[in-house]
């Protein structure tokens, strides 16, 4: 009785010996969620990390904010939020795009804010009406193409506007990619909101029937094909073209020249990358100081000069590479319209067989 | 711990099912076996005799009926105690050593509490019991068969159960392995005291070795004795066929006997006209006075001889076991006389 | 006190036997890990939304024929590299023999989205293969025909070349392992290698191909990567695109309910496959197999047979990387060491806390296979559904803990505790057990079945039981199956992608987060490193996993 006794202890003691790191370990696993420090700020970004930490680096340095970062694509974050309801750790919301901060706006996950600042510095076609979100960097959707093989003329004949990439002109001499890319989907959507559904169905259709290959890869790839022959325009955020002309090896680009279309009714497509303050912000003060950073010249020069893309600030130009094509007729569509007309855009990509 | 009435394993009317269709695969068994005794179980493959041993064991759901020993109810309609607590332990048919461990490891695998060197000890103890003391340290696919039998019979004698039950432990050795392995396990097990069954193939070593021998087929038990008992009053034609080599014909009783080109056996109790199955013996043939009989082949098994014969004026042919050194030529004539105490009728479709 | 027991049993004997708590633990946990899964299916009983007609209408179709035809294609590709590969390691003799042994398994280590994003960038029209055909041959576009690799026929052959190491993997073992005397029996016969190999090794090695296969079949189906670089609508692509995209929870959850439902029919065609045939090979005393000497010719052929799955599956991608990464001559992130060790910390905390349940749930499945067996299947289904289907789950669930929590710490004690589970490394690693569960699961149980059930039985009559089966008889027999379920499980962590992106904590970054931001952000040459740091860790354990070919395994059967 006695031995089975001490053995019984024995067991005990294991177990309560195996145990304790266990529980160490659980509680450090969780510790990180939870511990929220005073002076600094919880931002959920759909910009990669590399597009974004250096602005926030210089945050950081400005004001002595820490900035703790998630990023994941716009969606995820947004289910991401929504999970985390009143709890959640976030303060600010940062896309890539419009479409996903009305989205997120329209879910009740972002707050109004009321900032002077903001309003006098960010057009107001660029940001939301009642303040829950601000545009931060302006993505214009150009046209990449082969100048051997598409004249000045052609340009001017058959793309005045976007509306000119259904002309049976280009059949089989576009390339773009999937319309799961939010930048095609928001550039229907632009066009819906110009032309009204109709012409964008119908344009739909006839910019399908032109494609030079199924749509796959990203931007990049386009220009690549424009470049190697297999397609004559491409259909690519300007700046991808403005980082491969800084690249070092930028010699096979040479053939290649973009371009902006541009008619009466619809400018240059610009979508916004932007940011909002999150409802259940833990710290919203430091929230919007990030906010109002970001639309600061200091920050608004370092969009231009990491990415190329053009300041939503008026008063700070855009990159040299960028500077160089000269001023572009930009849409004024409020960007606002994207998120409201993006369901209707990806259904009209699907009815066209645009995948 | 045990109360005082050792009275032994008492199994009633147990019954087991297949898991995958209804069917019985033993139905209503009825055994006993006591302490320092060696039950041993013949019968043909799908006899339900390893399943017999695995609802003693537990290891099998029972049905119906009941497993008790000593007075302990094992399992019945209402209590099932599981084989861990039942204090029987149970020797494989492939011995089922635990391959990682050595020898002695497995023996002492049942060894609860205790210092480890008491363990060991007593490992030892028992390996030495079962004479294998220099095998203490191999691993099991270093042990040839017999060793690995004798193994895992000291390893289930470790825990010293109540019920000791062993599945066919001798099959595929070579025979004289086999007769030393039975005779030293038996041995083995009367010392122990414990209650042993055995299921075996072998009917020459269940005669030889087997306190009691308990004859399965079809899931049920047809008889249980001495092996003298099953073989001289044999409960059918079966059990007569079981322990050793019989001639089996139809016949027809007449007049409460049956007519043989040896002379009359008696068939008490049947009706007469009906139909019947006459089994010999082999050794019940004698050579001597009686019926002559032209001789056919004959075979040599070392001390006894089989020889093929045909009674003169019949086309059946017999099979008589005779010493070797006096077994006929072959082509010769013989006289024949039967052993009556080796000769049963039984009716036919029991 | 022996009374006391029996009378206790009296009443309750017949549950206690198969109602233990380990039954009910193993349950329960395969209950936990499902549940993600139901949170997400719950939603397809949401309100209808107009947007799943238009699906229908429009994409739906598409999404089939894609889906099952890729799913059949990797099939039946991974089978028959796997298969063939297998047959020439374990019944030939060749040069390289040894080396190929285990070299075929790299491609494992390779993530599919790597593989796809380096292939594609290779082969598509401006990629260096056709740009140095049309300089060679002064061909312009239309001139010749090249197939194009963004397309389903492009994402079978690159899913195939990095999936084929689980056929290879299971289907080796079985050939290896399998009856010598079978084999002898067959060439003694005087078949050729040709037909043993179709009459005999195929139907003997059948339930480890029908494993292999599933596995490879499952991890194509939550394919995002490939897909989604190949501008190819799957259902993975459609959920991700109508959740994500459109906000629609409702469509998403029915399109992964369809899912959901193809990969349960997988399951069931896997246990079919492997149920016809019940063959223990372990017990008959099995030596190994005497192989076929190949010369000349022959053995040209089998090497070349041998190295182009690993050339194409692993050497080439591995070898455009590097070269990728070297050409940009970028300087090292500093940040990049503690990135490695995050993915590394990662993965090893997930692989112990996976292969520990599924250990957990096996003997579960060994003990009461009736009560556990359902919870267990279900369970493994989490390694088909797309990983961001599975973290959108998990998000849900942790935050209904975590509300559950935070107001009863609220009651208690009158301050909240937010959000101590969202956002934690805890629930990654649970994401992790819930995707890769089946991995782990498939590992142990092949394992387990070489275990012959008197062991069990055996230790139960000792008086052992059930942890002492577990810890002294199971645990140390089952070395070699947890150390492949490790490996296994290990890499799968380290490439794992859409569930790190979602579920991780601030300021924690992985290889495969690192690589995917790079690539989606279209910078190759930054993303060459981090792709590279994956492979190359995924690399030692499956090593080690090929070491296990080479040692003589302990044979669970005494000789007799």
């Amino acid at each position: 009785m006695k031995l089975r006794m001490i053995v019984t202890c024995k067991i005990f003691a294991i177990r309560a010996m195996t145990a304790a790191p266990v529980l160490a370990m659980t509680v450090s696993l969780l510790v990180p969620a939870n511990a929220v420090l005073a002076e600094s700020v919880n931002l959920y970004s759909a910009r990669k990390e590399a597009l974004v930490r250096p602005l926030l680096d210089a945050f950081t340095e400005a004001t002595g904010t820490e900035v703790r970062l998630v990023t994941a694509k716009g969606g995820q974050l947004h289910q991401r939020l929504l999970a985390e309801g009143e709890n959640s750790p976030a303060d600010v919301l940062l896309t890539v795009d419009a479409g996903n901060l009305w989205r997120a706006a329209e879910a009740g996950l972002l707050r109004t804010v009321s900032s002077p600042y903001l309003d006098a510095n960010v057009p107001e076609t660029y940001r939301d009406p009642d303040g829950r979100w601000y545009g931060l960097s302006l993505r214009a959707r150009a046209i990449v193409y082969a100048a051997e093989r598409v004249s000045d003329t052609d340009l001017a004949d058959h793309l005045d506007g976007y509306l000119g990439l259904a002309d049976p002109v280009w059949r089989g001499r576009i390339a773009v990619r999937s319309s799961n890319s939010i930048y095609n989907q928001s550039l229907i959507a632009a066009v819906i909101a110009n032309y009204g559904p109709e012409v964008a169905e119908r344009w739909a259709h006839g910019l399908v029937e032109n494609f030079a290959r199924p749509p796959s890869g990203g931007d990049r790839d386009q220009i690549r094909a424009v470049a190697a022959g297999e397609a004559d325009l491409s259909i690519v955020n300007s700046y991808y073209y403005a980082v491969l002309l800084g690249s070092d090896d930028a010699d096979w680009l040479a053939g290649t020249a973009i371009y902006f279309p541009a008619d009466a009714q619809m400018g240059a497509h610009v979508n916004v990358s932007g940011a909002g303050v999150a409802q259940h912000a833990p710290h919203p003060g430091a929230a919007l100081e990030l906010i109002e950073f970001l639309a600061s010249p200091e920050a608004q020069s370092l969009y231009a000069e990491l990415n190329h893309e053009f300041p939503v600030h008026p008063d700070v130009g855009p990159s040299g590479v960028v500077a160089e094509w000269g001023s572009i007729a930009t849409d004024d569509i409020p960007v606002v319209q994207f998120g409201r007309l993006n369901p209707d855009a990806v259904r009209i990509a699907d009815r066209a067989g645009w995948n | 711990m045990t109360s005082g009435t050792r009275r032994g394993l008492e199994v009633r009317g147990l019954s087991v099912r297949s898991q995958t269709d209804d069917r019985n695969l033993i139905a209503d068994v009825f055994l006993d076996a006591r302490h320092g005794e060696v039950l041993w179980i013949v019968g043909p493959s799908g006899a339900g005799k390893t399943t017999l041993l695995r609802a003693i064991a537990g290891i099998e759901h029972i049905h119906g009926g009941s497993i008790v020993v000593d007075g302990r109810v094992l399992a019945n309609s209402a209590v099932e105690v599981p084989p861990e607590e039942r204090r029987v332990g149970m020797v494989f048919q492939n011995a089922a050593l635990f391959p990682h461990l050595n020898a002695a490891d497995n023996v002492a695998f049942g060894l609860n509490g205790g210092a480890r060197l008491a363990r060991t000890s007593r490992a030892q103890e028992l390996l030495e019991r079962v004479e294998l003391a220099g095998v203490a340290d191999r691993l099991p696919h270093t042990l040839s068969g017999g060793e690995a039998q004798r193994v895992a019979l000291a390893r289930a004698l470790a825990t010293d159960p109540d019920v000791m039950l062993l599945d066919e432990p001798f099959s595929g050795l070579d025979p004289q392995l086999r007769t030393d392995l039975a005779a030293a396990t038996c041995r083995v097990l009367r010392e122990s005291g414990t209650v042993a069954v055995l299921v075996g193939h072998n009917p020459e070593d269940a005669m030889r070795f087997a306190d009691r021998i308990s004859v399965m087929q079809g899931g049920t038990v047809l008889q249980l004795g001495t092996p003298h008992e099953i073989y001289a009053h044999p409960a059918n034609a079966f059990c007569a066929g079981i322990l050793g080599h019989v001639n089996r014909f139809p016949v027809q009783v007449h007049r409460g006997r049956v007519e043989t080109p040896f002379g009359p056996v008696e068939a008490p109790g049947l009706a007469d006209g009906s139909a019947a199955e006459l089994l010999i013996r082999e050794e019940g043939l004698l050579l001597g006075e009686g019926t002559l009989a032209s001789v056919g082949s004959v075979r040599l098994l070392g001390a006894l001889a089989v020889v093929e014969i045909r009674p003169s004026g019949e086309e059946m042919i017999f099979h008589a076991r005779v010493p070797a050194d006096a077994a006929p030529a072959p082509g010769s004539e013989v006289g024949i006389r039967l052993d009556p105490a080796r000769a049963f009728v039984f009716p036919v479709g029991r | 006190m022996r009374l006391a027991r029996i009378r206790r049993l009296g009443h309750a004997g017949r549950r206690i036997r198969s109602l233990n708590g380990w039954t009910w633990t193993a349950s329960g946990a395969s209950l936990l890990l499902v549940a993600p899964l139901l949170v997400v299916l719950f939603g397809a009983a949401g309100p209808a939304n107009d947007l799943w007609p238009h699906l229908v209408d429009t994409v739906l179709a598409g999404y089939v024929v894609n889906t099952v035809g890729i799913a059949f294609g990797v099939a039946a590709g991974t089978a028959v590299l796997g298969v063939g590969t297998a047959w020439l390691i374990a019944m030939c003799d060749f040069p390289g023999r040894s080396m190929f042994a285990w070299a075929l398994i790299l491609p494992l280590a390779l993530p599919g989205y790597v593989a796809a994003f380096v292939y594609g960038d290779l082969l598509e029209f401006a990629g260096p293969v056709q740009t140095a055909l049309r300089d060679g041959f002064g061909w312009v576009k239309d001139d010749y025909w090249f197939p194009a690799v963004r397309s389903p026929l492009g994402a079978i052959a690159v899913l195939s070349l990095v999936l084929y190491p689980y056929v290879y993997l299971l289907v080796q073992t079985a050939f290896a392992t399998q009856s010598a005397t079978l084999i002898e029996t067959g060439r003694l016969l005087g078949r050729g290698p040709l037909t043993i190999f179709r009459t005999l090794a195929i139907p003997l090695a059948r339930p480890a191909l029908a494993a292999g296969c599933a596995l490879a079949v499952m991890e194509t189906l939550n394919d995002i990567g490939v897909a989604e670089l190949f501008g190819i609508g799957t259902f993975t692509t459609g959920i991700y695109r109508a959740w994500f995209g459109l906000g629609d929870v409702g469509a998403a959850a029915r399109l992964a309910t369809v899912l959901l439902l193809v990969v349960l029919a997988v399951l069931w065609a896997e246990r079919r496959l492997r149920r016809t045939i019940r063959y223990h090979p372990e017990n008959d005393r099995s030596r190994p197999v005497s192989r076929y000497a190949l010369r000349g010719r022959r053995s040209v052929l089998a090497i070349v047979c041998c190295a182009l799955p690993v050339g194409l599956g692993f050497a080439l991608p591995a070898a455009v990387l590097i070269w990728w990464h070297v050409r940009a001559g970028a300087p090292v992130d500093p940040a990049f060491v503690g990135i490695v060790f995050n993915t590394l910390g990662l993965a090893l905390g997930a692989t112990v806390l996976t292969v520990g349940i599924a250990g957990l749930v096996v003997f579960g499945l060994r003990l009461d296979p009736a009560i556990v067996r359902p919870f267990a299947r279900t369970a493994g289904a989490g390694y088909a559904i797309p990983g961001v289907v599975v973290a959108v789950g998990i998000l849900g669930l942790c935050s209904l803990l975590d509300h559950a929590l935070d107001s009863a710490s609220h009651a208690m004690f009158g301050t909240g505790t937010g959000l101590l589970l969202s956002g934690s490394v805890a629930v990654l690693l649970f994401a992790y057990a819930v995707r890769f569960l089946a991995v782990s699961m498939n590992a142990l149980e092949s394992s387990y079945h070489r275990i012959p059930g008197s062991l069990d039985a055996a230790a139960r009559t000792l008086g052992v039981f059930p942890r002492g089966i577990l810890l002294r008889v199971h645990v140390p027999l089952l070395r070699s199956g947890v150390a492949t379920a490790a490996a296994l499980v290990f890499v799968e962590v380290m490439k794992e992608l859409p569930a790190t992106l979602i579920l991780r904590p601030f300021d924690f970054n992985t290889l495969a987060v690192r690589a995917f931001e790079m690539a989606d952000e279209e910078r190759i040459a930054d993303a060459a490193l981090p792709a590279l740091a994956i492979v190359a860790a995924g690399l030692l354990p499956l090593i080690v996993l090929s070491r296990r070919f080479r040692q003589p395994q302990i044979r669970a059967e005494a000789p007799s």
